[in-house]
């Protein structure tokens, strides 16, 4: 059918275009995966060199003994938007921080369902007469509440201005130097605060911001905002979901950190300091990859200003999040982080590849065009041409098994040598099965799901040039609990 | 050339697959061996205890003979420390500090977090042989070790605190917890201290914690804020 076709339709010359075409394509699918794979082994490399090296973890005892007496005041900022199902045990994880001074304040957005009359019942909310003043724009305040048994906790109630601006409010609130945004579905291990500020101990001149690994939840047992039992999930595309977690957090963060180019810190859960949020105007609003777009501002001041700072990452999960469990709402998620990266990168574009902004200009904008800005397109166009070009004949068939072939193992590499830094270092999963199952998870999402991931990713790029604002609506179940919710916030860009 | 990458394919096919074999037979023997140590480390802790409750200085070389990386230094620190307050003085009346410390200085010790733990074993026992090891590692060349180790010297109160930091390496002065050593002092002319305020070699937030404690009492203090905790909420009227 094929020999038919050919002769039909081409005629020698456009054959001869159709063959130089066929190895354009080739050169430029065949160069950026060699790009990639060499991004992914240095990230290997520098990621496993710093696990093999970093000291064991302190227990709670010595890790408060050592850090407690100089730990910096630090409010946890938590935006939530219709978290009514998990909202009482993100907070009762908040509350249950170990920690020597903090403050918690939750910014209710506007939501539409129960989770602001939720948090008066589980908290015995009172109105307090304290208003919210500060320098970053954001809508209007409709009250603030206070908690009649739990000191610490301050709940802002305001009218709806998306995720950046309920950070702007809650930074605003918060006087202390450090601020721990986190989202509202968030579970924050309770030795969270000390672990993460520990690098601000540290480095008080430099650090400005510190990110760390956050675990998927879906699976787990979660009593009282607490992860009691790590289990595995029973679904196939949650399973997808940890093997890419584990290879964005212990591997991609982790290395870009060693080098002092970490290009985010997950919206799960960050620490900044807040004069330094101030500086860059807090959160932009109205962006929908507001956690890209403040470390890649950071970055830009600190630049301009020829200040000396760092942005550093601690490998210990310190935080859980629920993932989406239907395609439908991954998809929804993707397109949308897609989008976020697309506009980051577009916003900052005098960035790009600019020997003036140091490594962030080279390292992280140079990995942003090849892995978050061409990759999906490069991949896609690969997906459907070079199948295309096989079947009229114009590419042979040992080409279409090199590349495929290639595409196949180096993911399996990736993913399985991500795997390994994370069970090396972290054991993240107790059981053996598990672990099995995770590893052939981590073979399998190379076939098929990889290839729906991009084309989901490629909606972004449509998103991106309609200026599309919306966050969607991802149902997902609640922690623990087997109540449905609907919410807006997925911040987490693994 | 085409083969060649076959070949590329399937040698990192077989790398990923052996990976990950090694890795599930690692973990089978990791976790029995992982759970036996949990056990033995509880059994340990008892056992350390009471060989050297009951036989004192004498078992000391014999429960120190174990890998110096292992679990017996940090339970050993446990049990000197405030969660064992019990087991501290029935182990400070057995034993001599002395004997103890030299135990603990000939341990070879590879991972800087070990010497770190060492370093507070030692601050903990006191004496004039803890003073000469945390004066070895002073000048370790992890700036952690060295930070570690003058933290329990000023403690001892065993160097004064201008030579202490002027020993300090760069990055262990910048970091805050140096406030924990100026603390860590239990007397100290802090007018002679004063003069470091004005070092510029100093970093700022050093010079501030001095300068603080330069003007204050000694005491423990709570650390700089921006006010109170949550003070952009501001009361209405």
């Amino acid at each position: 059918m094929t020999a038919s076709f050919n002769a039909i339709i081409l005629t020698p010359a456009t054959k001869v275009s159709f063959i130089d075409v066929a190895e354009v394509v080739m050169i430029v699918v065949l160069v950026s995966g060699i790009l990639q794979c060499g991004i992914y082994a240095f990230q290997l490399i520098v990621a496993g060199q710093h696990l093999g090296r970093r000291p064991p973890v302190l227990n709670g005892y010595r890790l408060w003994a050592r850090f407690a007496p100089v730990a910096q005041p630090c409010t946890i900022i938590a935006p939530v938007f219709n978290e009514g199902p998990t909202i009482t045990d993100s907070v009762y994880a908040m509350l249950s921080q170990r920690y020597p001074q903090f403050e918690i304040i939750v910014v209710n957005d506007g939501s539409t369902d129960d989770t602001l009359q939720r948090l008066i019942d589980a908290f015995a909310l009172e109105p307090s007469t304290e208003t919210v003043t500060g320098p970053l724009e954001h809508e209007e305040i409709r009250g603030v509440y206070r908690s009649t048994f739990a000191a610490r906790l301050y709940v802002i109630d305001k009218v709806n201005g998306g995720k950046a601006d309920a950070h702007n409010a809650g930074i605003n609130a918060a006087m202390t130097p450090l601020c721990c945004l986190i989202d509202g579905d968030s579970l924050i291990e309770p030795n969270a605060l000390l672990r993460a500020t520990a690098p601000f101990a540290d480095d008080p001149e430099k650090m400005v911001a510190v990110g760390a690994t956050v675990r998927i939840a879906n699976g787990s047992t979660i009593v009282d905002g607490e992860v009691r039992a790590v289990g595995m999930p029973h679904r196939l595309i949650v399973r997808f979901q940890i093997v890419e977690y584990m290879r964005a957090f212990l591997m991609a963060r982790l290395a870009w950190a060693q080098v002092d180019a970490s290009p985010l810190i997950s919206g799960a859960f960050a620490i900044i300091r807040r004069d330094v949020l101030l500086d860059v105007g807090g959160y932009t609003r109205g962006l929908v990859g507001e956690d890209l777009d403040v470390v890649l501002k950071i970055h830009r001041h600190m630049r301009e200003q020829e200040r000396e700072y760092r942005i550093t990452f601690v490998p210990e999960p310190l935080c859980w999040t629920e993932v989406p469990e239907t395609a439908r709402a991954l998809s929804s998620q993707r397109a949308r982080w897609q989008n976020g990266a697309l506009e980051c990168f577009m916003r900052h574009r005098r960035m790009i590849l600019n020997p003036g902004y140091g490594r962030v200009g080279v390292v992280v904008f140079g990995q942003m065009l090849l892995i978050d800005v061409l990759g999906p397109l490069i991949e896609v166009a690969g997906y459907i041409t070079i199948p295309i070009f096989w079947l009229l004949g114009v590419l042979n068939t040992d080409s279409l098994l090199v590349l495929t072939a290639l595409a196949f193992a180096v993911g399996t590499f990736n993913s399985i040598g991500s795997l390994i830094l994370a069970e090396m270092e972290l054991r993240p999963y107790p059981r053996k099965r598990d672990l099995m199952l995770l590893g052939v998870t981590a073979i399998l999402e190379n076939f098929g799901y990889r290839q729906w991931n991009n084309l989901w990713r490629l909606r972004g790029y449509v998103q991106f040039a309609r200026a599309k604002k919306d966050w969607g609506e991802i149902e997902r179940l609640g922690f623990g609990a087997n109540s449905k919710g609907l919410y807006a916030y997925q911040g987490e860009t693994a | 050339m085409l083969h060649d990458l076959i070949r590329v394919a399937a040698v990192l096919f077989l790398i990923s697959a052996g990976m990950f074999i090694a890795l599930l037979i690692s973990r089978h023997f990791s976790d029995r061996r992982h759970n036996a140590q949990k056990e033995a480390i509880i059994r340990l802790r008892e056992d350390i205890l009471s060989a050297l409750v009951s036989q004192g200085d004498d078992a000391l070389d014999q429960t120190l003979t174990f890998p110096a990386d292992g679990p017996r230094l940090s339970l050993l620190l446990d049990l000197f420390s405030a969660v064992g307050g019990i087991e501290r003085e029935r182990l400070a009346a057995a034993c001599s500090r002395v004997r103890m410390v030299e135990s603990i200085a000939n341990l070879p010790l590879a991972r800087e977090e070990t010497r770190v733990e060492q370093c507070e074993l030692a601050g903990q026992l006191g004496g004039p042989a803890a003073t000469h090891l945390l004066l070895r590692h002073l000048d370790d060349t992890a700036w952690r070790v060295s930070l570690a180790a003058g933290i329990e010297l000023a403690r001892l109160d065993a160097m004064a605190p201008t030579e202490l930091i002027d020993r300090l390496p760069l990055e262990a002065r910048r970091s805050r917890r140096m406030e924990m050593l100026l603390h860590a002092y239990p007397s100290v002319e802090w007018g002679a201290v004063s003069m470091l305020q004005d070092d510029e070699r100093l970093p700022p937030l050093l010079r501030e914690a001095i300068s603080r404690f330069a003007t204050t009492a000694p005491a423990p203090q709570p650390l700089a804020s921006e006010g109170s905790p949550v003070a952009g909420l501001e009361a209405a009227q």
